[in-house]
């Protein structure tokens, strides 16, 4: 398709075809001292979420704070944002590629290798939410389609595998590339290009197929990557709390998510462009684009996000009027207040002037973001359930609040260390920037 | 030997006008030889009392069914709660019994005596809740596994040997109903416990990260007897009984069922979710005795 | 030798009178229970005596579990022996009557039963009494002028054995149910006749053909024990069972899920995987080129 094999001029780099790769597969080859240090941090953080897990293995979900009423805690909440971050994959290599938007090709593998990471980690996030892991082959055995969670699985394993598959058809030519220019790497690496690579040798009707399959991926992915996230806010709007009892939830869920994945690709770009020493190929353009997009997103999300409380807090009907209150004044109020602020008003705020779209500032804007994703999705789990419509009367005082453990603080970090690895260690294999969608057009 | 078959119809000493079928009794005499064997009385499945050579029978009565036949609803029953709120003087005697009879510590007991106030002019009442047992169960529709379940008799219930623990069901239930064993049920420390042979119509023995509720004691159902909560409250504010028959007793009265909703405006708390439950409620006016504060924590 | 003797008769008195003093103070540690009988006739040929055993601990009743009661009809003899049971956990236990008991009591004009609770090493020796004289109720369904009525008759022995009416019974109208006996009206009484009636319910559901059974009782009589006599008719309205857990819906079991949802669900799962299968295989191609 035209859209996806023709990338203009605006092509900033001005770099020979030979100078380009090797810049590119630079990061490929190298294990710096920093990018050990890195493994060994991460991999720190997620031995102690396994040793955390191991406590809740043999004590049971006692070791979390969750009780009867906060049946669902940070995992749940954990789970949703990493579905929503997910989304960032659909977004970039195909949102903005059919929109024409081809500056934004660098960008694509990145965000697609973080899709992956993330669901992932909420595959594993969901499994260790679970009170009884050990049946988990019960969801295939026993699975009732008529449940949401049935769906949810359905949908997270196709989102995975069409992820994988956008990632890997784009991966193709690179891993020729590898294959033949790489030759100081270990065998079982040289190995894998070699069969990964597909016997590529760049002729036509190889290309022919690549550009067809990644154009039907990339039509195919967008209600997919909406599905994942509509299903997975179905699993709250189905029932009756309030905040969830909502038909609004879909599209919020959706709006956020996409807001949260531009967030992470700016972060990510910005960590990758400096380590990576990638400044020639993601420029500061890309950041002033993905700022622009990210002002978009987040004005779309700010009028979910009024739809999704206007409604409720103008007629403050029983628990829902609880539930409203709670938020706004009582005590999740500052929690609230500072998502609304920090996370939602003040990008489209900032990111309005051009100065703030630089690299640095921008980063910084985006962690909020990210930081407010995170904690919004607390907000839209935990304070939901702890206003059901009959009084929480005769419980332990353990019942009557949440503040999650250590054990599940452990078991959160080690989810995003997790995510980190997954995408470091891809990124340590291939090139974080398509070379071939670089090189070929300039020929 | 002589194999008679009776059904038979007992009055059990006290409890006046309830019928109970059954306990074992014995039946020699000497005029029976002596290599004859003793006889005793058990309840067959379709409530006949039949005799049979004590050797043939089990040492106790009545053996609850496993997860398999727990599935299948008691034939041609519609099992419904009438829960009469002018009675209710929070005695907490019905979770008492029900503790005693599912092993449960005072901690996550099934049943919640609650302090209701519609608001703020008109007076408290004490409002005993179990389970629902809905007729279109939010928490049945989520369970990705079907172990929780609703059958023929209108019973839900749950298959702890198939919960996976996802807890969707208790976010689901709109009348905080179920309970979760967060850690090992500390009912497990009793001796025995884990011997149990498991049985869904009697939740117990409960299981370390699955879902638990009120189940309407369809063990007790089973032998034609009504769940412990109805007999262990003191005030008669518990009735229970069949729907299809249009009767329901609270172990001393029996009445029908359309009658008692008519005469004393039955409802079923927020009828509007569309849940279509199985508990009714009549609703606390001419009280016997007025409102009393108690607090929660005398119950000990 | 007459002092050997005597000295003999000391020992001897200080052991017995010892062994009675033993035997006492044992007496004083058992406790008293209390029999609680009751006699009931489900039909001339089905009747049972029910045992209540109840102690007094701590200020509350207690039922008495397994102790062994022995049943007697008239004496405490062999030849009146009429069984025994063991209570249960409630305390109780019933004993049908045996065939013994039948061969006697078309000669007697009152049955006295005696339960005894003898040889326990908790509980002290007790008896219980219960004098029955034997009562028949005869029911009949009448249907005049589309109304339904119920009518007892109830009779007894008198000196001559001969069956005669008696006036003045309590009797309770009642339906079987599932889980209990629903009366059909208020208590009434035998008039001099020793007939009672009682207007039957015409809404009051049957079974799936409308079958009904009516039970009238003497309820908890003295000295009529109490007397069953139940007679099942089509009275009731039939009732239909719906079984809803047998039809598709969202929250049936996976074998009942509704078809346009399994149509949707499984269309989306094939479309997707089909469009990816054919991606893949397309992928392979490239090896080939």
């Amino acid at each position: 398709m035209d859209l996806v094999d023709n990338p203009d001029s605006t092509r900033e780099v001005g770099k020979s075809r030979q100078q380009i790769e090797q810049d590119l597969l630079r990061h490929v080859t190298k294990w710096t001292k920093n990018d050990k240090l890195w493994l060994l941090f991460l991999g720190v953080v997620i031995l102690i979420g396994v040793f955390a897990y191991y406590r809740q293995l043999r004590y049971g979900l006692l070791v979390t704070a969750m009780r009867d009423y906060t049946s669902w805690g940070i995992y749940i909440s954990n789970f949703v944002f990493f579905v929503a971050i997910s989304l960032v994959g659909s977004l970039v290599s195909s949102i903005l590629k059919l929109s024409n938007a081809t500056w934004s090709t660098p960008l694509t593998r990145i965000s697609e290798i973080i899709a992956i990471a993330a669901i992932i980690c909420a595959s594993i996030i969901i499994i260790v939410d679970m009170g009884r892991p050990d049946r988990f082959i019960y969801v295939i055995i026993f699975g009732r389609i008529q449940s949401p969670i049935i769906w949810d699985v359905i949908i997270i394993v196709t989102y995975l595998a069409i992820s994988i598959l956008l990632l890997y058809i784009s991966l193709i030519p690179d891993l020729a590339l590898c294959r033949d220019k790489l030759h100081d790497v270990p065998r079982w690496q040289k190995k894998l290009y070699e069969v990964f690579a597909l016997n590529w040798k760049g002729e036509k009707r190889q290309y022919q197929i690549i550009h067809k399959t990644s154009s039907i991926l990339c039509i195919m992915v967008i209600p997919v990557a909406f599905a994942i996230h509509t299903v997975t806010s179905w699993l709250f709007s189905t029932t009756w709390r309030p905040g969830w009892d909502s038909t609004n939830l879909g599209p919020y869920f959706v709006s956020g998510a996409l807001m949260a994945g531009a967030a992470v690709i700016i972060i990510a770009m910005y960590f990758i462009r400096n380590s990576l020493r990638l400044k020639e190929y993601i420029t500061e353009l890309h950041f002033d684009h993905m700022g622009k997009l990210l002002v978009l997103l987040s004005a779309v999300y700010l009028y979910f996000n009024i739809n999704e409380y206007l409604g409720p807090s103008f007629k403050m009907v029983g628990v829902e009027g609880e539930h409203i209150t709670e938020l706004f004044f009582g005590k999740y109020a500052y929690m609230y207040w500072l998502v609304q602020i920090f996370g939602l008003i003040l990008p489209i705020v900032a990111l309005i002037y051009k100065p703030l779209r630089a690299p640095f500032p921008i980063m910084v804007i985006s962690f909020l973001v990210i930081i407010g994703a995170w904690v919004k999705r607390f907000l839209i789990v935990i304070p939901s359930l702890q206003h059901p419509y009959l009084p929480i009367q005769d419980v332990d005082e353990s019942y009557l609040h949440y503040i999650p453990t250590w054990e599940e603080w452990a078991i959160t970090f080690a989810s995003f260390a997790g995510v980190l690895l997954i995408v470091t260690l891809i990124i340590k294999l291939v090139p974080v920037i398509p070379v071939w969608e670089l090189t070929d057009n300039k020929e | 030997m002589e194999k008679k078959e009776r059904r038979a119809f007992l009055k059990s000493g006290l409890a006046a006008g309830a019928i109970t079928l059954a306990t074992i009794s014995s039946c020699t005499g000497p005029n029976i030889s002596e290599e004859e064997e003793e006889l005793v009385n058990v309840l067959t499945p379709d409530g006949r009392l039949v005799q049979i050579p004590k050797s043939m029978a089990a040492a106790d009565s009545y053996v609850p069914v496993g997860p398999k036949e727990a599935r299948i609803g008691i034939p041609n029953k519609k099992f419904v709660m009438v829960v009469d709120l002018s009675r209710c003087t929070n005695e907490r005697k019905c979770i008492d019994a029900c503790d005693h009879h599912h092993h449960l510590t005072p901690d996550r007991p099934y049943i919640k005596v609650l302090r209701m106030q519609d608001n703020e002019d008109s007076s408290p009442y004490w409002m005993p809740k179990k389970c629902f047992q809905c007729d279109n169960p939010p928490c049945v529709k989520v369970c990705p596994v079907s172990a929780t379940y609703k059958r023929s008799d209108g019973i839900v219930l749950i298959d702890n040997e198939r919960c996976i623990g996802c807890r969707f069901c208790m976010s689901a239930c709109p009348y905080s109903a179920r309970v979760f064993n967060w850690g090992q049920p500390p009912e497990s420390m009793e001796e025995g416990y884990d011997e149990i042979p498991y049985s869904p119509e009697t939740s117990v023995p409960s299981r370390i990260g699955t879902v638990g509720k009120c189940d309407f004691c369809p063990d007790m159902l089973r032998q034609d007897k009504v769940p412990h909560c109805i007999t262990a409250c003191p005030n008669g504010a518990l009735y229970f009984g069949d729907k299809l028959s249009d009767t329901v007793t609270n172990g001393g009265e029996t009445v029908r069922l359309s009658q008692l909703l008519r005469e004393k405006a039955g409802y079923r708390y927020l009828e509007e979710l569309g849940t279509e439950p199985n508990v009714y409620y009549l609703p606390p006016v001419n009280r016997a005795v007025p409102f009393e504060e108690t607090l929660s924590d005398q119950e000990s | 030798m007459k002092g050997v003797w005597k000295c003999f008769a000391v020992v001897a008195g200080l052991v017995l009178s010892a062994a009675i003093q033993g035997h006492a103070a044992q007496q004083d540690q058992k406790s008293r229970a209390r029999l609680y009988l009751t006699y009931f006739k489900y039909s001339p040929t089905d009747r049972y005596l029910n045992i209540k055993v109840i102690t007094r601990k701590e200020r509350r009743n207690v039922p008495v579990e397994d102790v062994k009661i022995e049943f007697y009809l008239g004496e405490k003899s062999s030849a009146g022996y009429l069984g025994s049971i063991m209570t249960d956990r409630e305390g109780q236990g019933s004993l049908l009557l045996p065939l013994s008991f039948y061969a006697a009591a078309d000669t007697l004009l009152s049955y006295l039963f005696v339960a005894t609770l003898t040889d326990n090493s908790e509980y002290l020796d007790t008896d219980m009494e219960l004098e029955i004289i034997d009562a028949s109720i005869e029911l009949h369904g009448i249907v005049q002028d589309s109304q339904r009525t119920v009518q007892a008759i109830v009779r007894v022995r008198d000196s001559t054995l001969a069956l005669v009416t008696v006036p003045d019974v309590p009797l309770n109208f009642l339906v079987e149910r599932p889980l209990s006996l629903l009366p059909i009206s208020d208590l009434k009484r035998t008039g001099d006749k020793g007939i009672a009636m009682s207007q039957f319910p015409s809404d009051l559901p049957g079974d799936r053909e409308g079958y009904v059974t009516v039970v009238v009782k003497i309820d908890d009589h003295d000295p009529y024990g109490t007397v069953l006599q139940r007679e099942t008719l089509r009275w009731g309205i039939p009732t239909s069972f719906d079984d809803k857990s047998q039809k598709r819906s969202l929250w049936s079991a996976r074998a009942n899920t509704p078809i346009p949802l399994l149509l949707l669900v499984n269309g989306l799962i094939l479309v997707t995987w089909g469009i990816m299968i054919y991606i893949v295989r397309e992928l392979l191609q490239i090896k080939h080129i």
